[in-house]
């Protein structure tokens, strides 16, 4: 079907749309700080472009890459998520933003080594699971192992400076949550894979009681009105911004809230804004397309030809559409606020490039993908069908 | 189930979570849009109101009583202060400020740094000019009295709240204070205005300027007298009051104790009272010249009908009358002259209490003038007739268990002086707006007419001769014009009785008698000293200030008259 054919197209019309989107959006939210700070107005914007070049150059490595000889490094990939996470340990490297070291500075770009992490794992379990297909159901190699491996990366993410105050719980929990997705479909044991979430969840409550200035984050979501003027001032502005757009918003560039009363507006609450300046519509025009993209790379997944490309994808249609779903209800006050971008708009360098990185992988996938045909018989994709790129 | 079919789940399952999200999107952004978009206005919209000038006072030549001056406080926010040791240089140039000793106080953290405070608007433009973003501009307005005590009970003074808490400035408040005006603007966080946003923009509309009836020179000479009365008697109050009889407008009003409200700290209720509104004595014998008009308007006498004085002891009621000399036979006209106790009372019980009586309510006693509306003005003590005893008759036509305040009694001889005929005392000549244009002018009024004016002009007649060497009042005599008037002597009524040590001497005059152009009173409240009586203590007052008020008001001495004035001194 020509359709079938199509969903590279569609993936890559989605991407680019939500990239073009984002830069728009960026230089809205920007520039006020930028003129409030004296600086240049298109700082951001040159550097959000900047990071987009690398990206794509990236994304079209990765689409020409085959990803079977990719994920047979991804033993290395891990050990070198490894070493970029401990890098943040070493001074006048590691860089501290918002009171967390979460950041390695290297010749003044800033990246952020868990974004990297997530892809490793991603591709470490892909690897480990189809070479372990027979013992999926084991609790070593099906289980035990992957889960030391994640368990490790997330200490990592977690304790950077050993002082787990200043830790990245999201990084952690999307890990975890890539780890339990992958797995399933992997065929492991319910058994095991159920008491993730639920020990996961313990040890989010621990950390949060141990935390305090996120605690009271934790359950202020609720009632965002109660705690307006404290843990839930962000999610309140957001919903204030969201809300005073109304049908049609009040314009392209017209946000008050943007004007510091929305802290974050052109990172993690990008998304309020857009909906006060350009209205409902729009912004479900945005949930929408990433509702299609999550639909274009779940058929790319399902359509892969062998069970290293399902679990590749299945792990990035996740790491992508629980991003953009976590950042979605957060602003919307349906979950606790839990920093994260959403994917392709946010400001944010690490997270376009492994992003755009991942979306490369998909091509390769949808480039060797089987599709029935009309008389019912699997093929693999004539030639040509995916994006030249 | 293979991988693929669980991948299924997966993606179905983050499906869901999208449209979760739509359908809460939805609820935000439409059902609850109006509650946030409040929510959103209360946020950055801001109100800003533009205080308006409060108008200014000024008196019947337009000179000033009242203003209000702006005056800048400066501060210096030294964060990102372009090249500082130029700038201070220029600023402190402006300022008048030590340049060193500025750039020595400096401090690169300081937000607020003081630099001068009550600086004027002349070097505030200057200052503007530079284009020095981090200076900041503290506007207040300070409302100052140029003339200082001068016509401080009259003009008044402003509450904390800077609206007018007395006198003219609690008057005509509503004229005075003008209209805000408001500015509505959009606010980023950090306060500072989006200035795309701006809205509406309604200028403030300045206070209207009160032209008083004031005469700010004879003011000034009216408060001069009164400080040498007080150096020379030390009173424990003084009253001076100018008006003009055809009017009613009041020309000059002024009391002792007395306060500047430039610097109202400190100063006490009893200095900030006007007593010419607020207090009331007993007038004494100054209230003859009301009851013997009465009576001449009655027809009961004229002015050469003779009266026996009983040579000093008039036997009535029980109660003996006593004059000050043993005096005869008297005309009526000799009686006022002589201001005779006897006569007077004699005089009064021939008209008898009932047609005395609404005379005293037709002069405006016993009722207020409401010249300045509740700023505690008394109606003074008239008795209605009800409560009057045998003795009354003889005792209140001589101005005892009477009560009047300075202001009733200068407009009941003002009356006498305008023909009969009672005008409303008036303060406020005209309103105009800032602009200049007439918004309102207070024409006069008259009250009623209360005699004749054929008693009037007899009563002119006799109280001419007050002021002459026949009368008790000759020290008031002014070269060049006649002057009608009369003396007022008046024990104070103390714990029960009438008080040998304690006077309150009054003298109320007009000139010149033929056609008056102002009617003065001056009374002294408990005058220290051996001289005590009206024509010792206020008449040589009234002398020596109308010499002036004439030469102010431009008025032409009469050469025949005063020869004869002359010939009698």
């Amino acid at each position: 079907m020509a359709l079938q054919r199509q969903v590279g197209y569609i993936l890559l019309v989605i991407v680019l749309g939500l990239i073009a989107f984002g830069l728009v959006m960026l230089f809205s939210t920007s520039a006020p700080y930028a003129t409030h700070n004296g600086g240049e107005v298109y700082y951001n914007l040159k550097r959000q472009a900047m990071w987009l070049g690398v990206g794509a150059i990236l994304c079209v490595t990765m689409s020409r890459l085959d990803y079977h000889l990719l994920v047979r490094y991804a033993p290395y990939g891990v050990a070198a998520a490894v070493f970029l996470l401990l890098l943040v340990f070493v001074p006048g490297i590691g860089k501290k933003v918002n009171g967390a070291y979460r950041w390695i500075s290297i010749a003044g770009m800033n990246f952020q080594p868990s974004e990297f992490a997530k892809v490793a794992l991603i591709f470490f379990l892909a690897w480990w699971m189809s070479k372990h297909q027979r013992h999926a159901g084991d609790i070593l190699k099906g289980f035990l192992i992957p889960a030391a491996v994640v368990g490790g990366l997330c200490v990592l993410v977690m304790f950077p400076r050993l002082h787990f105050r200043q830790g990245d719980l999201g990084a952690a929990a999307m890990l975890v949550l890539i780890f339990a997705v992958v797995m399933f479909c992997a065929g492991a044991k319910k058994r095991y894979l159920f008491p993730v979430p639920i020990v996961g969840l313990i040890g989010l409550m621990t950390m949060a009681y141990f935390m305090p200035a996120k605690r009271g984050r934790f359950f202020a979501f609720m009632d965002p009105e109660k705690f307006r003027e404290t843990s839930a001032y962000q999610v309140w502005q957001g919903l204030i911004a969201l809300g005073s757009g109304g049908l049609n918003g009040l314009g392209l560039g017209n946000s008050r809230q943007k004007m510091f009363y929305l802290p974050e507006a052109s990172t993690d609450c990008i998304f309020p804004i857009a909906g006060e300046e350009l209205g409902m519509w729009v912004a479900l025009a945005v949930v929408t397309a990433f509702l299609v993209l999550v639909l274009a790379s779940g058929w790319i997944t399902i359509s892969a030809p062998d069970p290293t490309g399902v679990f590749l994808g299945i792990g990035i249609t996740t790491m992508l559409g629980v991003q953009a779903l976590i950042n979605l209800a957060v602003v919307t006050s349906m979950m606790p606020n839990k920093g994260m971008p959403l994917p392709f708009i946010s400001y944010g360098g690490s997270n376009l490039l492994v992003c755009l990185a991942a979306v490369g992988v998909l091509f390769n996938i949808q480039r060797q993908g089987t599709y029935e045909t009309p008389n019912g018989n699997e093929e693999l994709l004539p030639p040509r069908t995916s994006p030249r790129m | 189930m293979n991988h693929r079919q669980r991948a299924l789940y997966v993606i179905v399952f983050l499906a869901f979570g999208f449209t979760l999200v739509s359908l809460r999107l939805v609820q935000i952004m439409l059902v609850d849009h109006e509650k946030y978009q409040d929510l959103a206005i209360n946020n950055h919209l801001r109100r800003i109101e533009l205080p308006p000038h409060r108008g200014a006072i000024v008196d019947a030549n337009f000179n000033t009583l009242a203003q209000t001056r702006i005056i800048n406080d400066i501060y210096l926010d030294c964060q990102d202060l372009k090249d500082p040791e130029e700038t201070l240089k220029q600023i402190a140039s402006i300022l008048e400020l030590p340049a060193d000793q500025l750039i020595k106080s400096y401090n690169p953290e300081a937000r607020y740094l003081p630099l001068r405070k009550d600086v004027e608007e002349k070097m505030v433009l200057a200052l503007r000019e530079l284009k020095v973003r981090n200076l900041i501009f503290k506007e207040t307005s300070v409302r100052s009295y140029p003339n200082g005590a001068h016509a401080s009970h009259l003009i008044g003074f402003l509450g904390d709240d800077n609206r007018g808490a007395s006198g003219i400035e609690k008057q005509m408040n509503s004229y005075l204070r003008g209209i805000p005006g408001e500015l509505w603007i959009e606010k980023d966080r950090k306060g500072k205005e989006i200035a795309a946003y701006r809205r509406k923009d309604l200028p403030p509309v300045d206070g209207m300027q009160v032209a008083l009836t004031i005469d700010l020179s004879i003011q000034h000479i009216i408060e001069d007298q009164l400080d040498k009365l007080v150096q020379k008697y030390q009173p424990a109050g003084a009253f001076v009051i100018v008006m003009r009889p055809r009017t009613g407008e009041i020309l000059a009003m002024a009391n002792r104790p007395t306060f500047d409200p430039n610097e109202r700290r400190g100063a006490k209720p009893d200095q900030m009272r006007n007593r010419c509104l607020t207090d009331t004595f007993e007038p004494g014998s100054t209230f003859k010249a009301v009851s013997i008009a009465a009576a001449i308007n009655e027809g009961v006498v004229t002015l050469g009908t003779p009266i026996f004085c009983e040579n000093g002891e008039f036997y009535y009621g029980g109660f003996t009358l006593h004059d000050h000399e043993r005096y005869g036979m008297l005309t009526v006209r000799e009686v006022i002259a002589k201001s005779s106790n006897i006569g007077t009372g004699k005089i009064a019980l021939m008209l008898g209490q009932d047609k005395l009586f609404p005379y005293l309510q037709a002069f405006g006693f016993g009722r207020v003038t409401g010249i300045l509306a509740r700023q505690g003005e008394s109606a003074g003590i008239l008795r209605p007739l009800s409560q009057w005893s045998k003795v009354s008759i003889t005792r209140v036509p001589m101005g005892q268990g009477v009560a009047a305040t300075p202001l009733q009694m200068i407009n009941a001889m003002s009356a006498v002086a305008n023909g009969g005929a009672l005008m409303t005392p008036r303060i406020v000549k005209q309103v105009n707006d800032s602009a200049g244009r007439v918004v309102e002018i207070y024409s006069p009024r008259m009250v009623r007419q209360v005699i004749a004016p054929s008693t009037a002009r007899m009563m002119t007649q006799s109280l001419e001769d007050v002021v002459s060497d026949q009368g008790t009042a000759q020290a008031a005599s002014v070269p060049g014009f006649t002057v009608a008037g009369k003396t007022g002597t008046a024990q104070k009524f103390v714990n029960g009785e009438y008080s040998k040590e304690k006077y309150v001497a009054s003298f109320i005059g007009y000139l010149p008698a033929e056609n008056p152009q102002f009617v003065m009173l001056v009374m002294v409240d408990e005058p220290k000293g051996k001289q005590y009586y009206g024509g010792q203590v206020a008449a040589p007052a009234f002398a020596e200030m109308s010499k002036k008020i004439v030469q102010c008001l431009n008025l032409e001495p009469k050469k025949e008259t005063a020869g004869v004035t002359q010939a009698k001194l």
